[in-house]
């Protein structure tokens, strides 16, 4: 992998995530945007310990927690993009399953728990909606697998990180808020999103960029 | 020279979301694959998707869902058999950088896997079709010999543009391996081959109907402007 190419967060040595940096850190009381429904994760059980006995004990009690824990959201997402129940539950259950089959690819270090299971969930959903149109097999999925990049050696910890993107995400304008959620939860592409809104395909494209801004530069300020 | 064209942040949004088809996906892949401040961008939205997973409402599950998941997983895992096969670039080797694994799984090989179709003197192609819900989209390959002036078109929709090889003069801006022009909807343009060495870039188009449109100018365009 070359080293091309300067981190995107400069003059910070804030690591502003990893592909999976380290878990869900459910401790911390974090507050949402409000068309968000939050699912009280600040009371349940600490996503990244479970994760990190499954990862390294193939701990069956912590993995059933993790599922019943972070699952309802997975499922509740699935349904958000267009899944029927069926298929939904049929997604979370080989989610999971790919969770606790690479789960020794995990590394609390580089990332959190929900990142890696949102990206599962994703390659799940884009693999099956591939399978809707005949076409050639694309392969293991890419993006699962921890960065291989190194990290700053100064760094929040991944649970302060994944603490602030949350805090981030809650302070983002409305609108700024609705396409992250359009685009993520509901699983809609920019014309899509404009289409819904009835707004240009560029306004669109530019209230992701001004979130993109918005996580960036809180990072920065971190620093 | 290191890269210095970027995909834009909504484009990169989308494929941390997972919402851009096939072929989009696959040039934003390979891109990462080669550019560092990119994978930076991605791990950064990579993980607005798990902060915003967090916050999804739930979503009851099934009765059952915890007993039969558990019951699975002392099943064998099945084997994948995709080989991947590293490819290479050509000689000058873009930077150093081996050719995108996301397209070496897509062509089952590196740039020499690619089966080129004779456009005009000096220009091959390769086109691969993905049918998707919102229609057709396309990844098409291009060779191209120095000086030579790549088709001219207006857009019908998004454009992304990645040099594997050699350099691409695109309006005002030099791409070079590991580059990225990403078009929006509006606009023409008639990208041309710049330096010495053949061009190799991979276009991801949304519709497919636009390739008829195309008209490839046979003339050299004088480089630089
Ligand atoms: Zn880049």
């Amino acid at each position: 992998m070359s080293t091309i190419g300067k981190p995107v967060i400069q003059g910070t040595d804030v690591p502003v995530s990893s592909e999976s940096a380290a878990d869900g850190t459910p401790a911390m009381s974090m507050h949402l945007a409000s068309s968000v429904q939050r699912i009280g994760l600040d009371t349940k059980p600490e996503l990244a310990a479970l994760m990190a006995r499954v990862a390294l004990g193939q701990d069956r009690d912590a993995f059933r927690q993790l599922f019943v824990t972070i699952g309802p959201a997975v499922k509740g997402m699935l349904v958000r993009q267009g899944a029927d129940r069926g298929t939904a539950e049929e997604l979370v259950q080989e989610t999971f399953l790919t969770v606790w089959r690479k789960a020794e690819q995990f590394s609390a270090e580089r990332g959190s728990a929900t990142t890696w299971i949102f990206t599962i969930a994703r390659n799940l959903r884009i693999d099956r909606l591939r399978r809707e149109v005949p076409w050639q097999e694309l392969g293991e999925d890419q993006n699962e697998q921890a960065s291989d990049d190194p990290l700053p050696d100064e760094q929040l910890s991944s649970q302060q990180i994944q603490t602030r993107m949350k805090a981030v995400l809650a302070t983002l304008p409305a609108d700024q808020t609705e396409v992250v959620q359009l685009a993520y939860l509901e699983g809609l592409s920019h014309g899509e999103i404009a289409e819904k809104l009835k707004v240009p395909l560029g306004t669109v494209k530019s209230r992701m960029r001004l979130a993109y801004q918005k996580i960036k530069s809180s990072f920065q300020d971190a620093s | 020279m290191s890269i210095s064209h970027h995909p834009d942040d909504a484009t990169l949004m989308s494929f941390a979301a997972g919402t851009l088809s096939e072929p989009f996906a696959i040039v934003i892949a390979s891109h990462l694959e080669m550019c560092g401040h990119c994978r930076e961008t991605n791990r950064s939205l990579a993980m607005l998707g798990g902060a915003v997973l967090e916050g999804a409402a739930p979503e009851e599950l099934s009765a059952g869902a915890v007993a039969s998941l558990l019951a699975r997983l002392d099943e064998p895992v099945p084997v994948n058999g995709h080989r991947i096969v590293k490819g290479q670039l050509p000689d000058g080797s873009a930077r150093g950088h081996a050719f995108p694994e996301a397209l070496t799984r897509l062509l089952g090989g590196g740039l020499d896997a690619i089966k080129w179709r004779h456009v005009v003197p000096g220009v091959e192609d390769r086109l691969i079709k993905f049918p998707n819900r919102r229609g057709v989209h396309t990844l098409r390959f291009l060779r191209a010999i120095p000086g030579k002036e790549l088709p001219e078109h207006a857009h019908s929709g998004s454009e992304l543009t990645l040099v594997l090889h050699g350099a691409l003069r695109d309006g005002g801006h030099l791409l070079g391996p590991g580059d990225v022009s990403d078009m929006d909807d509006e606009g023409t343009h008639s990208p041309v081959v710049e330096g010495a060495e053949t061009c190799v870039c991979v276009f991801a188009n949304e519709g497919a109907s636009r390739f008829k449109q195309l008209k490839f100018r046979v003339l050299q365009k004088l480089i630089g402007i």
